[in-house]
């Protein structure tokens, strides 16, 4: 396949943990709780995945690596938070601009990062971005993985942070 | 000849830059995008855009920067120029002061968040 998808950017953002409850269903206000006590200590959050079923919520956030401790220091009053939340090693999100709404876009890029077998915890897209969460050590890996499915901007897309 | 007037809108959120351009688009605008610094200038020499929507914190070079250069050189200082800007509280925690925004010269500063209804009616004072 030869199809190329115009890109005009590559945004990476660096430096950060993923705190993740995946394997347990929260009521949404426990979620609330502790989206509210970071809002509450300007803890910022780089990007946020939530899904809501029959029985609670899950969600995977990143943060900051520097504000990790702030973060554990927040979840532990919060029992129903106790042993479910998991903070990962460092991550990075790599995000492609415009998509343009082309949902093309997104099958190309997680065929290519399948096919290097880059491990993708998570993804999402924004009114511009496609926004992959990766380890941070593959990001040099991954990020010419869809600099290759891409067909990016002739004046330089500079990768930047 | 086409003679919607064009807005280069620049900021280093590629969804900001998006929906701004969408609205622009919505209200008869031709666009074009950059996202730090030094592609703003290559739009600049490229296209001469009537208005530029300049974010201030910006990789590569900051808002500011790019619009002192624009107002300091004879063949564009007449292009205007509207600096969205971080808030009071914002601003104080970064390293760029109010001082770089008065020396900017820039002809608009939009707070940030910015509410895009006010945007364009600066953009539409501007390019009548």
């Amino acid at each position: 396949m030869n199809d190329t998808i115009p890109m005009e950017g590559m945004k990476v953002s660096g430096d950060l943990v993923r705190v993740s409850v995946a394997n347990a269903s929260l009521a949404e206000e426990v979620v609330a709780r502790f989206l509210g006590g970071l809002t509450d200590n300007r803890i910022n959050i780089n990007l946020f995945i939530g899904g809501k079923g029959s029985e609670g919520t899950q969600f995977t956030c990143c943060i900051a690596a520097p504000d990790e401790e702030r973060v554990k220091t927040l979840t532990e009053p919060i029992s129903d938070l106790k042993g479910r939340v998991q903070f990962s090693g460092p991550v990075d999100l790599l995000s492609v601009f415009p998509h343009r709404f082309n949902l093309k876009a997104l099958g190309l890029s997680l065929i290519a990062l399948g096919k290097a077998k880059i491990p993708l915890h998570g993804f999402c897209s924004s009114l511009s971005a496609l926004t992959f969460i990766t380890d941070h050590a593959d990001l040099d890996q991954a990020s010419s993985v869809l600099q290759g499915s891409f067909s990016l901007h002739a004046d330089p897309p500079r990768p930047f942070c | 000849m086409d003679d919607k007037k064009l807005i280069l809108v620049v900021d280093d959120d590629p969804d900001l830059v998006e929906a701004i351009s969408m609205k622009l688009a919505s209200e008869n605008y031709r666009v074009a995008k950059a996202y730090d610094g030094i592609q703003a200038w290559d739009r600049i020499r490229e296209e001469r855009p009537h208005l530029i929507i300049l974010d201030v914190m910006m990789p590569n070079k900051n808002g500011y920067q790019v619009c002192k250069e624009l107002k300091g050189d004879p063949q564009y200082k007449n292009i205007t120029v509207v600096l969205l800007t971080a808030v009071g509280e914002a601003v104080t925690s970064t390293n760029y002061t109010h001082m770089d925004g008065k020396t900017a010269l820039a002809d608009e500063f939009i707070p940030k968040p910015i509410d895009l209804d006010s945007l364009m009616e600066i953009v539409k004072d501007y390019t009548r």
